[in-house]
């Protein structure tokens, strides 16, 4: 075995280190799907009769509907009477002070390596900790409250905030639109609502934690932002998940609109737990993320750093209504042992003068199967659009597969759009260059990797981003990079 | 002795290339490794700083006495062999900065010194990239990527000084440089130049050796070494190329 | 209910049985057995198929056909596309003109393929059927079930033919609307070298479906370089799969111009079977008013240190459709494989449609692959520094857009191509 192999062996045999339980007593619901289910969901959550009505018309819609097979992936049948559609903690907590809250999960959140209250003081973060789909615990709320800012969890605003959800609940990814979203607006149990008014600036990044706890639990959390006229919010969602045996579904929406030069960044962090190195476990991630640019001048961006779950399911797009709108998606998704993940995005054109740019890296290593797939389209009355597209693939080994599926549609003769693509693997050479400079070749495999996602890293607000480097490296081999 | 290397013979692709090479380097010293194209040049500094794709197939190397052929090529790095790339590749997106700082803390590691905190590192290639005049703004550039060729040989030896090593191979840092990035790079050589380090310049030209003043010049020759002179050696070799010293050696 | 569009073909076959196999031998019929029973399995593509989303094939095959089993339209002149030079074969209507095969003093056999299914079936019963896909493309499948004839070329190991071939397919109808299947064989053995050049035109009142298979097979260390150019008028729609296989240190530079016809789908797969094959393929298509182009390319590494290059242009202006689908395969330990492939289109009206879909499937790591594409239009500035020299707005697009083909169109074998088909792209051009 050379060197190089003995490595990308050790490396790829690395056990996930964010693998363990946190004992909470949760407040589970029966297995399995049916109407009498989702209103229970629905009644436990104390909801009112048009969310109930909704739910129900999602599930009635779902029940039509067939899984897409048209994604690069082999994906296990799924037996969706088989999963527990709502967990909550047992302790229904609103806690005023973190004292409060069960120290078992505040312990959870620093083996994470996101103390809260760390998080609270640095850098002004506010987080919306959300554990097996109940928000547990809302911070910065008052200082956001005295800006007009609403951020809280999904249940608080359909309680107190039904004007706003019900105008825009499901206005950009409807229960209709594919068979996850349906499945989503049924059961979703909770998630976070992000309300920025007119011409705010939000003055911290607002930032949500989600996590898998209970076994046998599907998360379906639900996401909705709406930035006001001349307003701007960065939003960070991150994600691990601790080890389980059984595959866990985990069927996300997140829906965006960005009205009149309004600006959302939309950041991501997403390890779930993958799998053991031989395939065993790990959730599936089927998620469906969309914004909408809707008033001109609007600006979307999208950055996703995508190292965790068995299987990846994932498309954050933009609908570039307004003119001079500009949607953005920079992403690394990084595969290793047997995980499989098809995720790109979807720029559609509507708008004038409507930009978009997309930045994929790819990293394949182990037996995994990496795919980018992408749409732009350009619609009739989208004049002067412009997309540049750029989509790399690193492959690390011989047995994984990297590929690239992007849809070209054009309908309008003054589209400009560029797509290039390469693909690459860690030069011998490059190693060697580390090695004679003292680097070991797994520390010069972590150096390399960052530096072939730098570009999309450099999107994230600062703490993320290096926390993502972070995971770059331990998904890859084990030690900081 | 710094460096003994004793009957070494390797292979590339099943094709010999050295074929017992004997070569002694002790501290202070500094040594000129000339010869035609092909004659095993490179290849003798790529199996001291230890390329796996050379197959050492007989003799052996000792560097302070002990076995050099059974470290990894990191470790003889860290224990302060330094090889100076003909054609040092590029590394798209890893700062110069992170490398170095990785390189540089590896080796401190590996003497028994702490890492460099930011701010120490940051004096130190301030400091260093004086020697060869690098300009600043390279080292926040990405390694070697969009380097000019002067700018990679300057680079080199700028790693070289941040790493500070006992032995240090230059491969043909001389070629393609014009004669100011000469000067630059020979100064930066001279200026690292101590009592208990050793260099080795494999050079085509004589007009490197100008600059470093070799104690010893070897020719090589068809993957031997068949004539060790002294610094007029090289003077010879510029006048009258390399027909004599191999005729007498063929016969 | 009406009757699945798979039950009327098989059983247009079945009740046909006798006079489409009368005179061909036992294995030729037995593949088409075969093939019938692979039809009915896969089913016909539809739009709802990911592969076929810009061609919905089922509605195209799915009218009131006509089907002759016996040759027709065989005195008429053929409207050629381009001059006719070398050695030539003509195909009307699926059938080939003369029964004759002709055999040169080097060994190279060419003319009916049918006549050389009965005189060489030793030869050919080792690469009829075995290049084209078969097995998961229905309208391949269905090519076989039914072709009776077409052009055959064979060169045996080592020769190089002195002149070039013209392989010819015509269509003519006077007035019906006819469905027909046309076939090619084209073998280069060992070392051989030849340059063809095949191409299609139709004519008459009558609207056609062409269903089209070609098999190209080059043996180790051939070198061929191959035109092809689609030049059918408005009536006609074609349903094409052109299978090219190469084995080791073959060399293919293709060129394949789509310039005219109704609605054209060509599925084109390419397979590096043999080690340091090298295959340049380039594309050009022109889609004007209601036309309706969608290119499907493959190329397949099957095998270590194999180069291929591909670059397709489209031209797209009216209310037409082009669609270029383009997948580079790597296949596990395909090490050291070269692919690069570009996809330059230009879109000239707000009514017109470009998908543009480069895809690349990769499983083996040392690899060199990248594909490209854009979409856009004429360079303004470039348009704008021409009308400054005193040139016409509109002849400074022409120019434009003739530089924009000709780089495709330029790498034809031979000048005189090249200018007979400089003079069809520049009409193409005119139109629009």
């Amino acid at each position: 075995m050379s060197d190089a192999d003995k490595i990308l062996d050790e490396v790829t045999g690395q056990d996930y280190k964010y693998g363990f339980v946190t004992d909470i007593d949760t407040d589970t619901i029966p297995k399995g799907l049916n109407e009498d289910i989702i209103r229970l969901i629905s009644a436990k959550k104390n909801e009112p009769g048009w969310m109930t009505e909704l739910r129900l018309k999602a599930y009635h819609h779902w029940l039509t509907m067939e899984m897409p097979k048209w994604a690069h992936l082999d994906i296990p049948e799924i037996n969706y009477q088989d999963i527990i559609y709502y967990a909550a903690p047992r302790s229904k907590p609103k806690y005023q002070s973190m004292d409060e809250v069960d120290p078992e999960l505040v312990a959870t959140f620093d083996k994470l390596g996101i103390p809260l209250e760390e998080q609270m003081t640095l850098a002004g973060v506010a987080v919306d900790a959300v554990m097996d789909s109940v928000s547990v615990k809302t911070t910065y709320k008052d200082t956001l409250a005295e800006l007009g800012i609403i951020f809280c969890s999904m249940s608080e605003a359909i309680a107190e905030h039904p004007e706003l959800v019900q105008k825009y609940l499901g206005s950009v990814v409807p229960y209709s639109d594919n068979f996850f979203s349906a499945l989503n607006m049924a059961v979703f149990s909770d998630g976070s609502f992000c309300y920025i008014p007119k011409g705010v600036r939000s003055p911290m990044e607002l930032s949500t934690y989600f996590r898998i706890n209970a076994a046998g639990t599907g998360q379906f959390e639900r996401t909705l932002i709406v930035a006001e006229e001349g307003s701007y919010v960065s939003y960070l969602e991150g994600c691990t998940a601790p080890q389980r045996d059984e595959n866990q579904l985990h069927a996300a929406v997140v829906e965006i609109v960005v009205l009149k030069d309004a600006e959302v960044k939309y950041s991501t962090v997403q390890n779930w737990y993958p799998g053991d190195k031989d395939g065993q476990g790990g959730v599936y991630n089927f998620v469906t993320k969309r914004g909408l640019c809707r008033g001109e001048n609007s600006r979307l961006s999208w950055t996703q750093v995508e190292t965790g779950s068995a299987i990846t399911w994932k498309y954050p797009s933009t609908i570039l209504a307004g003119d001079n709108s500009v949607g953005e998606f920079y992403s690394v998704a990084l595969t290793n042992n047997c995980q499989q993940a098809d995720t790109g995005t979807k720029m559609i054109h509507l708008g004038k003068n409507t930009r978009s740019r997309i930045v994929s890296k790819g990293i394949s290593a182990g037996r995994s199967q990496n795919s980018y797939r992408g749409l732009v389209k350009v619609g009739r009355k989208a004049s002067g659009a412009r997309n540049y597209s750029q989509c790399d693939s690193l492959l690390i080994g011989d047995q994984c597969g990297a590929h690239t599926f992007p849809y070209i549609e054009s309908d309008n003769p003054s589209a400009i759009i560029e797509h290039e693509a390469t693909t690459s693997k860690i030069s011998e050479d490059q190693l060697l260059y580390c090695n004679q400079r003292c680097i070991s070749t797994e520390d010069a495999v972590g150096l390399i990797v960052n530096g072939y996602a730098k570009e999309v890293l450099n999107k994230l607000p600062m703490e993320f981003a290096i926390e993502a480097q972070k995971l770059l490296s331990i998904s890859l081999e084990g030690s900081v990079g | 002795m710094l460096l003994e290397v004793k009957n070494l013979h390797c292979m590339v692709d099943g094709k010999p290339i050295l074929k017992g090479i004997d070569l002694e380097v002790g501290e202070g010293e500094v040594h000129a490794i000339m010869g035609p194209n092909g004659s095993g040049k490179s290849t003798l500094a790529s199996v001291i700083a230890g390329n796996p794709k050379y197959e050492v197939t007989e003799g052996e190397i000792l560097y302070n006495g002990k076995d050099l052929l059974s470290m990894d090529i990191e470790e003889r790095a860290r224990a302060g062999i330094f090889l100076g790339f003909q054609y040092p590749v590029e590394i798209p997106g890893v700062s110069m900065a992170n490398f170095m700082r990785m390189a540089v803390n590896a080796r401190r590691a590996y003497l028994g010194e702490d890492p460099l905190s930011a701010a120490e590192f940051l004096r130190l290639m301030r400091e260093k990239g004086a020697v060869v005049e690098l300009d600043s703004k390279l080292t926040n550039r990405a390694v070697n990527e969009g380097f000019s060729g002067g700018e990679k040989k300057k680079n080199e030896i700028f790693q070289m000084a941040m790493l500070d090593p006992t032995l240090a191979i230059l491969d043909e840092t001389d070629s393609g440089l014009d004669i100011d990035a000469l000067r630059i790079v020979a100064t930066g050589v001279n200026k690292l130049k101590r009592p208990d380090n050793a260099t080795v310049v494999i050079t085509h030209y004589q007009r490197l050796l100008d600059y470093i003043i070799p104690d010893y010049v070897h020719v090589l020759y068809k993957g031997r070494i068949i004539h060790t002179g002294g610094k007029e050696l090289a003077l010879v070799l510029e006048e009258e190329g390399y027909d004599r010293i191999i005729n007498e050696y063929n016969n | 209910m009406p009757r699945p569009l798979e039950e009327i073909l098989s059983d247009l076959y079945l009740s046909n049985i006798d006079i489409i196999g009368e005179g061909i031998p036992a294995w030729v019929n037995a593949l088409r057995s075969r093939a019938l029973e692979n039809f009915n399995l896969l089913s016909l593509p539809s739009a709802k198929d990911e592969n076929y989303r810009h061609t919905d094939i089922r509605r195209l095959l799915d009218g009131e056909w006509e089907t002759y089993f016996i040759p027709s339209g065989m005195n008429r002149e053929i409207n050629r596309a381009v001059p006719q030079s070398g050695y030539s074969i003509d195909v009307v209507n699926g059938f080939c003109t003369s029964n004759e095969l002709t055999i040169l003093d080097n060994g190279i056999v060419y003319g009916s393929l049918r006549t050389a299914m009965i005189q060489m079936g030793d030869i050919i019963s080792r690469y009829y059927d075995k290049i084209a896909d078969v097995e998961s493309t229905a309208t391949s499948a269905l090519n076989t079930v039914f072709a009776q004839d077409g052009a055959f070329l064979y060169l045996p190991d080592g020769v190089e033919a002195d002149k070039s071939f013209s392989l010819t397919f015509a269509y003519h109808s006077e007035d019906q609307a006819q469905m027909c299947f046309s076939r090619a064989l084209v073998i280069a053995g060992k070392g051989a070298k030849a340059n063809v050049v095949i191409s299609s035109v139709s004519d008459g009142e009558g609207r056609f479906l062409i269903e089209h298979v070609r098999e190209t097979y080059a043996g180790d260390g051939a070198e061929m370089k191959i035109t092809e150019i689609n030049s059918c008028g408005a009536n006609a729609v074609t349903v094409a799969g052109n299978y090219l296989r190469q084995e080791s240190d073959s060399r293919v530079d293709m060129v394949s111009l789509w310039l005219n016809g109704a609605a054209t789908r060509v599925n084109a797969v390419t397979d590096l079977v043999g080690p340091d094959c090298e295959s340049n393929l380039c594309g050009l298509y022109f889609a004007n008013g209601s036309e309706r182009v969608d290119v499907n390319m493959t190329v397949n590494h099957m095998v270590p240190e194999c180069r291929s290059s591909e670059l397709i242009k489209g031209v797209v202006s009216g209310e037409a459709v082009g669609a270029f689908t383009g997948r580079v395969y790597v296949a596990p330990d395909a090490q050291h494989t070269e692919a690069f492939q570009q996809s330059r289109n230009l879109q000239l009206s707000d009514t017109a449609k470009i998908y543009t879909e480069p895809q690349l499937e990769i499983y083996a790591d040392d690899v060199k692959c990248s594909h490209g594409a854009t979409v856009g239009q004429m360079d303004e500035e470039a348009v704008y520094y021409m009308r400054q020299r005193g040139i016409a707005e509109a002849d400074a697009k022409r120019l434009q857009m003739f530089g924009f083909v000709n780089d495709v169109i330029s790498k034809c074998p031979g000048e005189e191509l090249c200018e007979s088909l400089a003079v069809l792209a520049q009409s193409r051009i005119d139109e629009i």
